[in-house]
Formats: structure tokens, sequence, C-alpha cells
């Protein structure tokens, strides 16, 4: 008889309403968004008020959690609103906060029962960093993406405390919340959500007088733990975060669907088998990504882990036609996000399931008048009604 | 008004013997970002310059991973920390260990990016109590918000000339540029930086044992504010000029405070300079033109956005929470800032039967010109 693990929770980015469902229908247990203030993301969409609790409620009906991120590190006067936007969370019912200003800790505290998670802008990458915010009242710890799986299953074993770490995502060349480029070269302070990403910049590096070449040095690879699922579990992460709030819907789609399927996998499982392992790989070079990297999660950060290479040369081998948005008589109307003709092979990815395709596409408009080719941002009436639910991403091969 | 000077030499103890009561950062290898010295060759001048009477502070201010978190411990235990008053350090886990193994020194809280309100500082303070000397305050601080922060809760030190740190990575990202061998074995690596996508030419780069860094093309420098910074302490950071005789004109104009001996500095001053965000800091304004700010989801009277348009007949839209039935009126904005009013006198849903009201769902409303996907539209009555 084998034995059930414990499975780290798959927590996804939930940058607007739209993302944060197709988050959790695609599998995650949770997902963090961020308000109009107070989080890293100032250029994402984010959510209003009425739209925060409909996510919270959204992800409740599904037995999922939502965190919301408060982790800027903030002057005096940005605390103006803040009390209120914490009682806002609280009636809310959100299941934790994602905090990094001591400050704000300390009001949360003072004003809520909500659950406080240390953010990673913390840079929280030993034990005795870890007991000091369990001392400030953390439930749990997002450690920072330098820490190694090794190091983590030793501050596990030390604190005891609820761990988080990275598994997939852009990355910070920095410890996070320890870069000010863009606060001084751009006029956007990058601490409280407006990094203008001056690390994906190329720069000219004079080494010596004869050493003089062009490169993108400070850009990191992007990170990819799936391969080191089984690592997470051993060390006893609480729960394995993907990053991109500001990342488009078939990422998020892709993401969660990929990593809950494997995540389910080991548990039955308790290892990966290797067909397995390739499909979720591939299915991870779907969408526009630097090149992948373990960076520190296996002690083997190096030159490796440096992209150097221009942000416009990502590939994407595929980009998302359309989301279902609704279904009615027989059809389905879909959202295009990206033009496509009816003799285009489409990929419904379902939310559990392998992707397949679909042909023979018969498109209208809403009226019913037949469509050649769909333009973006319009609705659309398509058949297979039966077969697709609302809020299936369908993608295409470019 | 109290100074503090990084010193790495004899010399430069001397050199600050001269203002009075001012303490001394001592860096190593070791421990600081930027030593140049081992721990012993550091000791040795703290020594000397506690025998000189000064208070000396090692600079711990590394960010450690559990493994170098142990590593660097199993070193302190091992060396003679007696001539050190305290810590300059900026790690979480470094404070904690310093308040709960090494109670009789103080700590000087490094938060040169972050903890930049009174709330914070606060909270810091009732943790470490006493044992919190100082905190040495972010550059990024205008004079405004460093008068507010300065509420007697707790001493503040600025930093008034030296280099501005923009960027503190582990990574080693100058040896892996490097085909030189022999470079990529060397301790440390220097260079200088600049992109044709940044206005700023000539970042200093420095890559060592600990990482690597990038500074700010200008040094920040605030001589000539010493008269609206006498309520703090004030810290001197020269190391990266390793020039004695600098820091002694430093000194000289520290003690006379005259504008000939500035201007004699500021002449000789070998890096261009800046005040950085002292004056003011508006590193937050440009953030609302990172979305379209005619299209405001956030007010309360929002309804919901266009997502199509049928041209002549109907507008389709996504309706939000707030319920959208006949009768109202209702104002659109479009992303180009177009305004229009619609007495809604018809909904319809997408099989085209007509609706009292709905709510978070996609519906048609009548036809109006000029609004296009993404614009916006509100209750007005």
């Amino acid at each position: 008889m084998t034995h059930m693990l414990n499975m780290p929770e798959l927590l996804c980015p939930a940058g607007s309403l739209e993302k944060l469902k197709t988050a959790i229908l695609y599998g995650a247990d949770a997902v963090y968004l961020g308000g109009q203030s107070y989080g890293l993301r100032q250029a994402a969409d984010n959510f209003t008020e009425n739209e925060l609790k409909a996510g919270v409620d959204f992800c409740h009906q599904y037995g999922a959690k939502a965190y919301v991120v408060l982790n800027s590190f903030l002057l005096d006067e940005d605390f103006a609103g803040i009390d209120h936007f914490l009682t806002l969370l609280e009636q809310a019912c959100v299941d934790a906060v994602i905090v990094s200003d001591l400050g704000i800790i300390e009001r949360i505290r003072r004003l809520t029962s909500l659950d406080i998670h240390i953010s990673t802008q913390a840079s929280t990458l030993n034990s005795q960093a870890v007991k000091l915010y369990q001392d400030f009242g953390a439930k749990r710890i997002i450690l920072g993406r330098e820490v190694s799986l090794r190091d983590a299953e030793a501050i596990k074993e030390s604190t005891g405390v609820e761990l988080e770490m990275f598994v997939h995502g852009s990355m910070c060349m920095a410890y996070s919340g320890h870069c000010v480029i863009s606060n001084f070269t751009q006029g956007r302070d990058s601490n409280r959500g407006g990094c203008a990403h001056s690390c994906r910049f190329e720069y000219n590096i004079k080494l010596s007088d004869e050493e003089n070449l062009n490169a993108f040095f400070m850009s990191s690879k992007d990170l990819n733990g799936l391969a080191l699922i089984p690592q997470y579990v051993k060390a006893g992460i609480d729960s394995i975060k993907v990053e991109g709030r500001m990342k488009g819907p078939l990422y998020c789609a892709t993401v969660s669907k990929v990593y809950r399927e494997a995540l389910d996998y080991y548990q039955q499982h308790q290892r990966f088998d290797l067909d397995s392992l390739v499909y979720w790989e591939e299915e991870l070079k779907k969408f526009s990504h630097r090149d992948y990297t373990t960076a520190a999660l296996d002690n083997s950060i190096d030159k490796s882990s440096i992209f150097n290479d221009r942000e416009s040369s990502l590939s994407q081998e595929y980009e998302v036609a359309a989301i279902v948005n609704s279904r009615c008589k027989n059809s389905a109307v879909i959202e295009v996000k990206n033009s496509f003709t009816d003799r285009d092979i489409l990929e419904v990815i379902p939310f559990k399931g392998r992707p397949y395709d679909i042909g023979d596409l018969k498109l209208c408009d809403l009226q019913n008048n037949q469509l050649k080719k769909t333009k973006p941002s319009t609705l659309v009436r398509i058949n297979l009604a039966d077969e697709l639910q609302e809020n299936t991403l369908i993608r295409l091969r470019k | 008004m109290t100074f503090s000077f990084v010193v790495n030499s004899r010399s430069e103890i001397e050199i600050a013997t001269k203002v009075k009561g001012s303490s001394l950062y001592f860096t190593c290898q070791e421990f600081s970002r930027y030593g140049q010295h081992c721990f012993q060759e550091t000791f040795a001048l703290a020594q000397f310059a506690q025998s000189l009477g000064f208070d000396c502070f090692l600079v711990w201010d590394l960010i450690l991973t559990q493994s170098q978190f142990n590593q660097s411990v199993q070193l302190l235990e091992n060396f003679d920390l007696s001539p050190f008053k305290g810590f300059q350090v900026q790690d979480p886990g470094v404070v904690r260990y310093i308040k709960h193994h090494l109670a009789d020194k103080k700590i000087i809280l490094l938060c040169e990016m972050n903890h930049k309100n009174l709330d914070s500082l606060k909270t810091w303070k009732a943790y470490l109590g006493e044992q919190l000397l100082k905190v040495m305050v972010s550059p990024e601080l205008s004079l405004k918000s460093l008068r507010a922060l300065n509420d007697g809760t707790i001493p503040l030190e600025v930093s008034i000339l030296g280099q501005i740190l923009l960027f503190y990575t582990p990574r080693k990202l100058l040896s892996a540029l490097s085909v030189d061998e022999k470079k990529q074995i060397k301790q440390s690596l220097k260079a200088i930086g600049e992109s044709e996508e940044s206005p700023h030419k000539g970042f200093p780069l420095l890559e060592n044992n600990h990482g690597t860094f990038m500074f700010h093309l200008k040094d920040l420098f605030l001589l000539d504010e010493l008269e609206n910074l006498k309520d703090f302490s004030l810290y001197i950071n020269l190391s990266h000029l390793n020039n004695p005789h600098l820091l002694s004109k430093v000194v000289e104009f520290v003690l006379t405070q005259k504008g000939q001996a500035l201007d004699e500095l500021k002449n000789h001053y070998p890096h261009k300079v800046t005040k950085g965000f002292f004056n003011v800091n508006k590193t937050d304004v440009l953030f609302p033109k990172l979305k379209n700010i005619r299209l405001n989801r956030y007010k309360e009277n929002y309804l919901g956005e266009v997502v199509d348009v049928i041209k002549g007949k109907y507008l389709v839209v996504k309706v939000g929470a707030m319920t959208l039935q006949k009768h109202q009126k209702i104002s659109f904005i479009s992303p180009e800032g177009i305004n229009k009013e619609l007495y809604l006198d018809r909904i319809y849903n997408l099989d085209f039967d007509e609706v009292c009201s709905i709510s978070n769902e996609l519906c048609l409303i009548p036809y109006v010109a000029k609004m296009t996907a993404k614009s916006c539209f509100y209750l007005t009555s």
C-alpha cells in the first residue's frame, strides 16, 4: 500500500479576474492578486474592490484560496487608504495577505486577523530570518529565489513554519527588493511597483581597455522547477508559486494545468515517468518564455542562468486564439484574442486531459453571419459547443 | 550632527580623529560586500582605532542563504570581536542572530532600499530595543521624508558622500563574460556598463566573492546640505576611491564648513556627483501613465467595458458586478478619451432575447458611435 504524500499547494498568479478564473479552473489551489495599490505591479490590470470580492468568492466556490499582495515598501504618504483596504480584505474573506514592509505588517496585526505571508521581496534566505518574521506574526514565509531546495529543507526542519518557494516564471537577477536601477535611471520606483526592467537591457561592458563587449548580462533566464517537484515535496515545501501576474491567459492556463497534472501524478505514483515529464516540459515551451533554468534550486546558479539575449527574440510556438465566453443554443461564444481563419487548426486546452485539435471550424458573428476570418477583440460563435466549457482556452500554432 | 566614516587604513583612521565623536565602520572580505582586507587585518585596524577612542563597527551587510549564514556564523565564532561595539547589518537573519547571540553588541540597521516609513522603523525599534543604535536610511528619501522619519524614536544615519548602490546580486555576472581565465579567478573584477536603452552612461560594476554590484554613475554628494542635516548622523564612505588625501579634504570641510573648502573639494572630486532624491522623490508619479488613465475601472459607478462593436447596430459589453438595467442613463469613455452618453432603452442577451437587467455577463446594448473595444461605461443616473 502506498501512502499519500503531503503535496504542496499550487499557487498561481491572477493579474485580472479573467486570469484568476483561468488559473483556478486549470488547477491552481490558490491564487495571488493585487488591488489598485500597495502591490508591485502598477502596470497590471489588478482588481477593483468589486472584482476582488468576486475573485475571492470564485476561489472559495472551487475550494481554492486567494491571497492579496501588499508587498511594496511604502513611504509614509503611501499609507493613505490602507486601513480601508485592509478592512475590505478582511470583509472579503481573503485567505492571507502577502507583505514585506514591517510597517504594514504591524498595521495588519493591529487592525485585522488576516494571515500574513512574508513576500519574497523581503529576501528571507535563512532560518534566523524566517524566525524573525515568525516573531512578527507571519504564518508563511516566501523564500527568496536564491535559496536552494537543500537549504529550504534545512530551514523547514529548524523552523517548522509554512514555506513557499517559486517554481516557475521570470526572475529578478538581483536579490528581490535590492534593485533600484529603475528608480534612479527611469524615475520609476521598482519597490513600489514601477520596475522598468532595466536588467533586460543590452549593456556595453568595458572590462578593460582590451575587453569591451555587448551583453544582456543582467537578464536572468526563467525559472522552471517542474522536474524538481520531488525535491520540493521532500523538503516539505508547503506551497509552490508561479510568477507572472503580467503574463497572458495562455501562460496562466498552461502553467496551472501542467503543474496541476505533475503534482497529481507525483502524489499518485511518487515518481515521474519520462514520457509525462517530456510532455509537460514541451507544454511549458508553448508560450513566450526565456530559456529555462533551475537557478539556485539545485545549487547550480552560474553563468548558465544568464539569458543574455534580446527580449524580442523570445520564441512563441503558440498563441491564444480565443477564450470561451459563454455557451448558448448549440454554439459557444468565444472572445477572439488573436486572429484566425476557418481553415486554421485550433487546439482546445481542456481543464482536464490533453489538448486536442478542432478542425472544420464554423465561425459566425453574433448575428450568425458566416465568417472566414476572425478579428481580435471580437465575439464569434463557433460550433462544438457541447465540448467547450466557459473560460476554456483555445490556442493556435503560429 | 555626528559623523561616521568607513575606513580602510591607519592613515584614514588618523584623519578621522580630527572629527570629535565620530564612529568608524570597518569592512572585511568575509562579512562585508565590498571588504578589501581579511578579517585579521581589519581587526588590527579596529584595535588601533579603539585605542584612539573611536566606537568601531563591523560591516556585516551580506544577504545570506542558509549555507552562507552557517559559514559566516562559524567564522564569526572564531574571531575576537572585542574592538567592535556593534555591527552594521541588513539581513533580517543576521539581525536576529545578533539580538539573540551577541546581545552585548549594538545593531546599526542598514535599510538602503527598504523600510522607509515611520511605522516600519518603530516596529524595528520595538523588536530590538536599546540594542538598535541607529538606522541607516535609504538614499531614496527626500529631505522632507527624512525629517518626517526623524521623530526622535530612533537615531537616523544618512549617507552624504559615496557611491549609490543600484543593484546587488549573488550571481557572478562579469566573470561570466570575461574570456580571460586569469580574470575569472581574481577576487574582484571591475567594469563600466552602459546601455543604449538608458539615458545614463557609465555605471561602475564590481564583482567579488559575494556577487555583483552596480552603482550609480554619479556619487552621492550632500556636503553642501549639512545645515539641513544637523539632526542626523552623517555617513561618509570613500572606500571606492582609495584616496586618503580626499578624505582629508572632506574632513577639513566638515570641520570648517567654509564654502571655499567645499568648492575646492568639488573641483577635486574625481567622479560626477548627484544629490539623488534629496530634494524630491517623484518616482511614483509615472505610475498612472503605465496604464490608460482614461479607462478607470476603480470608480464606484463603473459598470463595465465594451468588448465588441457591431457597427451601426450594437455594442457588445461585458457587465461587471454592478447591475446594468433598462432605463439607466450611462456614460462612455473611449480609450482615446471620447465621451458619449446613452439612455438605455434595450438590453439583449447573446441570443438577442431582450432582458431587463444583467450583471457579470456579456450583453448587447444599442450602438454608440465612436465607442470601440475597451471603452468603459459608467452609471450616471
